[in-house]
């Protein structure tokens, strides 16, 4: 699986600097936060509800913009890209959203939004094509076909929630930003839905980035992990170290009400 | 929850509305002739009692505050009031201020006000503009003597006199803009009541008998008029007793409501003789192919006359005669009367190449496009509109389409008075209509004057100019039994139904009231023998 | 289906038959005429009004005008107002302060009045009396609509689409208009019965096409025409009833979509 404008690199990297964000001239969500992952990465944001995660993951993925600091993917600020430069950013880097359920337009067949974005980039040449990649996606995210002709409301959460990922996948992103993806699912189906995650991601070599509260699931998929609280980064280091040898009491509270 | 509960609520209402008519009417019969003083409910609403902005606080005034120099008796004939006339070439009129009348503000009439009056009018006021159009100059040749200049030759001139609202020269004549003024002395006149005021938020105009005047003393001491928005709402009231009696100018009240006046054994219902047209259907004359005199008269048989006669006029009145002119007229001349005849309709109009030529079931044009007649009604009047209906029927039947277009008064007036855009219209005339101009409703017809019917016929234009100059009443007379040999033979106009006055009044609060053509009920007369 | 759908879609099914039915039965001009003022009869079963026309005939006729004034007036200020407030509610800034200044104005003056106004000035006409319903009661559904867009605006698939870099014209017509197609068609359905009444009235005091014979003019003609006075009750109950209960109607099946409309959005509202 190939698409045009690809940029023939490896050093992809997008970094956070100094990243505030002021909803509203008044919530605080972030505070001079400083992040970055390189393709190939495994990171995972772990912080209680209402912490800034998402804000964080929207800003990185230029959903958003901040209050102060910058965001540069390939060297370059995504606010003085040219449309062009722009254009790549947007299709190479990936958020897939909390909510599984309004994540896909009600109204449209599951089919229609999972090819929209390769519409909307005009990046396949014909139908045909078109029909052969989402095949071949579906195939590896393990979506019947029958279920893409259906609207939302009509299929599980399961489901839904592969389609969105399948989604983002199709624009063979850099970095992928998987916001809580399966706090919305049944443990069995979480297992299944990570272990689809992991293998895209060391398949294509991608960066994937783990928001998620679940200090287990944090361990399993990540090689590195930024604590988050109340908007600041409280620590952050290799998983493995930063869960087995916690400075901040934070992070000593959040080891001990997961163990519990 | 709050919809389903108002449309709960319509429901309600609807039936409500039923229950209104089924409930007893009270009586509440006051002895109006006690205290001496009349109600009379109208339809005709003032807006503001301006006469000569508000075309009904006009006619309102000439019945209560303003005397006419000259009268219609009940035959139509002109005969002398404030002033007698005489002149010797029909050109220069003298007027003779016969009447000792003294103004409500207690200063003396003289010939000079009669002077003023007539030019005043002419410059300030469009609706005398006809009736004073030949007038060239009018002086007062001493305290009782006007004299008058016409451009030409005009016998009708004192027709005109009859319309004229004598009104105070020293209340008016720095009064740039009539329709403007709004001086407290705007209603002072010198007729039989004097003007007590308007209350617009009630609906009630009062008018106080006025004790100096020159004919002496009403017998009422007070007339207070109601305005009522529905003929519905009018006869109730004067089937409650609240209204003594109800006045329409030129017209009675709708013949539909007599059935339900007529159980009411307090209610006496007086019919008499309407001098108008009640209804026609005036063709432009001018524009193809209502100007071809075989289309018209074809048209005139396809109509069915009973019809009208029945639904819109519930029955009273009578089907026309060819001749136009409704048959109470001195000058009436017998013709036949106007029937339905559709096979011979449909083969004048065949054999005048008006047939269906394109298999759509309606005739078209010899040329072969398709025709629509388009006949305008006034979409205020009930009446109209349903005779419109039936016309169309009629019309359709024989395969001539028709299109309705209702419109309101004043795009009514634009249409048949100014621009001549229309097919056809359907409208009545009054007995005043009638008189102006040459006579014989020649002011509905002339298309140099008013003229619905846009005749430009040269045989009917000459006549015309011949009553205009013609002093001789025989002579005149033979005109106008000339005008309506062409009005039959040529269908100008086709009238529909010749109906009734028809005026209710409550026996046990009035009686005793005159009926003349031009005011009805509300006519001098009325006062000095209403009991 | 609820119960209130069900109810209201049998009482509109009997009279698009009816309005149906009249085009069998051809003009009015095809029935012999009675005397006028008949009260109810074998012949004439809901009786004759001032023409001696059969008030039946003239009802199933009527039906005819009065839906379809009702239907396309709806139309026309529904789609007018989902198209304003859509965009307005999408596109906030100067547009929507606009837009939103326009909707405050239509519906701050009273709408009632405004149309006698217009259907005066204008002549009465069948269009006209349409044009006259769907620019005016346009602002409701708009203000919904509106509301509805805005919140459409932070959901996840807009947002996702946003930063994708599709256009805001491209999102306004191919995902905002789709989403509040089910809050515009329960008001549409809401704004038929307004449109029926607002006919209704309107031909009632003589504002309506006296040409175009709805149930409206059944009143008026009855009302000038001295049925009251007459009591001939059957002139004016029968197109009373059926202007109401066909309101009603339509109320009833609105509210029933209205409510199927909010189930299915809770959570969305909920969440965000
Ligand atoms: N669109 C917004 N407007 C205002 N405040 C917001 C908005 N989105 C998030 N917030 C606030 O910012 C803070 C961080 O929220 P969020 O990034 O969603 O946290 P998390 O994803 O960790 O639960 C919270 O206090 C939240 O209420
Ligand atoms: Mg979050």
């Amino acid at each position: 699986m190939k698409l045009k404008n690809e940029p023939s690199r490896e050093d992809v990297e997008l970094t956070a600097i100094n990243v505030s964000k002021i909803y509203g001239n008044k919530t605080l969500a972030l505070d001079r936060v400083n992040f970055s992952i390189k393709k190939g990465e495994r990171v995972c944001i772990v912080g209680e509800s209402g912490s800034g995660k998402t804000t964080l993951a929207k800003i990185l993925c230029g959903m958003i913009p901040p209050t102060s600091g910058e965001i540069r993917f390939l060297n370059k600020r995504i606010d003085e890209m040219s449309e062009m430069e722009r254009r790549i950013f947007r299709i190479k880097v990936q958020y897939i959203p909390q909510l599984p359920d309004l994540a896909l337009d009600p109204t449209w067949y599951l089919y229609d939004s999972l090819v929209e974005p390769l519409r909307i980039h005009k990046l396949i040449a014909s139908k045909q094509e078109e029909r052969d990649l989402v095949r071949e996606i579906c195939e590896m995210i393990g979506i019947r076909m029958e279920v893409l002709m259906r609207k939302p409301g009509n299929v599980s959460g399961g489901e839904l929630q592969r389609v969105v990922i399948a989604r983002a996948i199709l624009l063979m992103p850099y970095i992928l930003i998987a916001d809580e993806p399966t706090s919305m699912l049944d443990p069995s189906l979480q297992a299944k839905i990570i272990k689809i995650l992991l293998d895209i991601q060391s398949k294509y070599n991608m960066g994937m980035i783990f928001i998620t509260h679940d200090l287990e699931l944090a361990k399993y998929v990540s090689n590195r992990i930024f604590i988050m609280f109340k908007g600041k980064f409280v620590e952050s280091g290799l998983t493995n170290e930063v869960l087995i040898n916690p400075h901040h009491s934070y992070t000593k509270s959040l080891i001990l009400n997961n163990t519990s | 929850m709050k919809k389903i509960f108002a449309a709960g609520i319509l429901v309600v209402l609807t039936l409500s509305l039923a229950a209104v008519y089924f409930q007893a009417l009270p009586i509440t019969n006051q002895p109006l002739k006690q205290n001496k003083t009349l109600v009379i409910g109208t339809i005709n609403l003032v807006r503001t009692d301006n006469f000569v902005k508000d075309y009904y606080m006009g006619i309102f005034s000439a019945c209560f505050i303003l005397d006419p120099l000259a009268r219609i008796d009940a035959s139509g004939k002109v005969i002398p009031y404030l002033v007698n006339w005489s002149t010797n070439d029909s050109r220069v009129w003298r007027l003779n201020l016969i009447a000792n009348a003294k103004w409500h503000d207690g200063k003396p009439v003289t010939a000079e006000d009669i002077a003023f009056t007539i030019m005043y009018l002419k410059e300030k006021d469009p609706n005398y503009a006809v009736h004073f159009q030949f007038v060239n100059s009018a002086v007062a040749l001493d305290n009782r003597t006007v004299e008058v200049t016409l451009t030409k030759e005009w016998t009708a001139f004192i027709v005109g006199l009859a319309a004229t609202r004598l009104i105070p020269k020293h209340v008016w004549f720095n009064v740039t803009d009539p329709s403007a003024y709004t001086g407290n002395n705007r209603n002072i006149g010198c007729g039989p009541f004097i003007y007590q005021g308007f209350d617009s938020a009630s609906g009630t105009m009062t008018f106080i008998a006025n004790k100096d005047y020159w004919k002496g003393k009403p017998n009422v001491d007070k007339v207070i008029l109601k305005f009522y928005t529905t003929t519905d709402a009018m006869l109730m009231a004067l089937k409650k007793g609240e209204i003594a009696t109800t006045y329409a100018y030129a017209k009675g009240i709708d013949p539909i409501y007599v059935p339900s006046l007529l159980g009411d054994k307090n209610i006496t219902i007086m019919v008499y003789p309407n001098f108008g047209v009640d209804n026609s259907l005036w063709f432009n004359c001018k524009r193809y192919p209502y100007n071809i005199t075989e289309f018209r008269i074809a048209i005139s048989y396809a109509l069915d006359y009973g019809d009208y006669l029945n639904y819109i006029a519930a029955g009273y009145g009578e089907i026309p005669t060819r001749g136009w002119i409704p048959n109470c007229w001195d000058y009436y001349v017998i013709k036949p009367k106007l029937s339905k005849n559709s096979s011979y309709a449909e083969q004048l109009l065949s054999s005048l190449g008006f047939f269906d030529r394109n298999g759509d079931g309606w005739r078209d044009y010899p040329n072969g496009t398709s025709m629509i007649m388009k006949i305008i009604a006034r979409s205020d009047i009930a009446e109209s509109l349903r005779l419109a209906e039936l016309v169309k029927r009629d019309l359709e039947k024989i395969g001539i389409r028709v299109q309705i277009t209702p419109v309101d008064v004043s795009t009514f007036q634009t249409l048949t008075q100014r621009t001549k855009d229309f097919d056809a219209a359907i409208s009545r005339t009054t007995f005043w209509g009638m008189m102006m101009y040459a006579g014989a409703g020649t002011l509905y017809f002339d298309h140099r004057n008013m003229g619905w019917a846009n005749v430009d016929d040269p045989e009917y234009i000459a006549i015309v100019d011949e009553i205009l100059r013609t002093a001789n009443q025989t002579r005149v007379k033979q005109l106008y039994e000339r005008i309506q040999d062409l009005y039959a033979e040529r269908m100008y106009v086709i009238p529909l139904y010749w109906g009734k006055i028809i005026q209710p009044y409550r026996s046990d609060l009035v009686e005793g009231i005159s009926y003349e053509p031009m005011y009805g009920i509300l006519g001098r007369d009325t006062w000095y023998s209403i009991k | 289906m609820n119960k209130m759908e069900i109810i209201g879609i049998s009482i509109i099914s009997c009279i698009i038959f009816m309005a149906l039915l009249s085009f069998g039965i051809g003009s009015i001009i095809d029935f012999p005429k009675s005397k006028q003022y008949s009260p109810p009869s074998i012949q004439n079963p809901l009786g004759t009004d001032d023409l001696g026309d059969d008030i039946l005939e003239l009802l199933i006729i009527g039906s005819r005008t009065s839906l379809l004034v009702g239907f396309l007036g709806a139309l026309f200020s529904t789609i007018i107002g989902t198209i304003i407030g859509a965009l307005s509610g999408f596109f906030r800034g100067v547009l929507d302060d606009v837009l939103g200044v326009i909707i405050d104005v239509f519906l701050v003056i009273p709408a009632l009045p405004l149309m006698i106004v217009l259907a005066a000035y204008l002549s009465p006409s069948f269009w006209n009396i349409v044009i006259v319903i769907g620019l005016l009661w346009w602002p409701t559904t708009a203000r919904l609509v509106r509301a509805r867009a805005w919140q459409l605006k932070s959901a996840p698939f807009i947002e996702s689409l946003l930063a994708l870099g599709a256009s805001k014209t491209y999102i306004v017509f191919k995902h905002v208009l789709p989403n509040v197609l089910g809050i515009a068609s329960a008001r549409f359905i809401l704004s038929v019965s307004h449109a029926i009444l607002i006919e209704a009235g309107l031909s009632f005091i003589g504002l309506g096409d006296p040409t175009n014979p709805s149930w409206g003019t059944m009143l008026h003609f009855a009302m000038t025409r001295g049925a009251l006075l007459y009591g001939a009750w059957w002139t004016f109950i029968p197109p009373g009833l059926a202007i109401s209960i066909t309101s009603l109607a339509f109320i009833i099946l609105g509210m029933g979509l209205e409510q199927r409309q909010k189930l299915s959005t809770r959570s969305m509202e909920d969440i965000i």
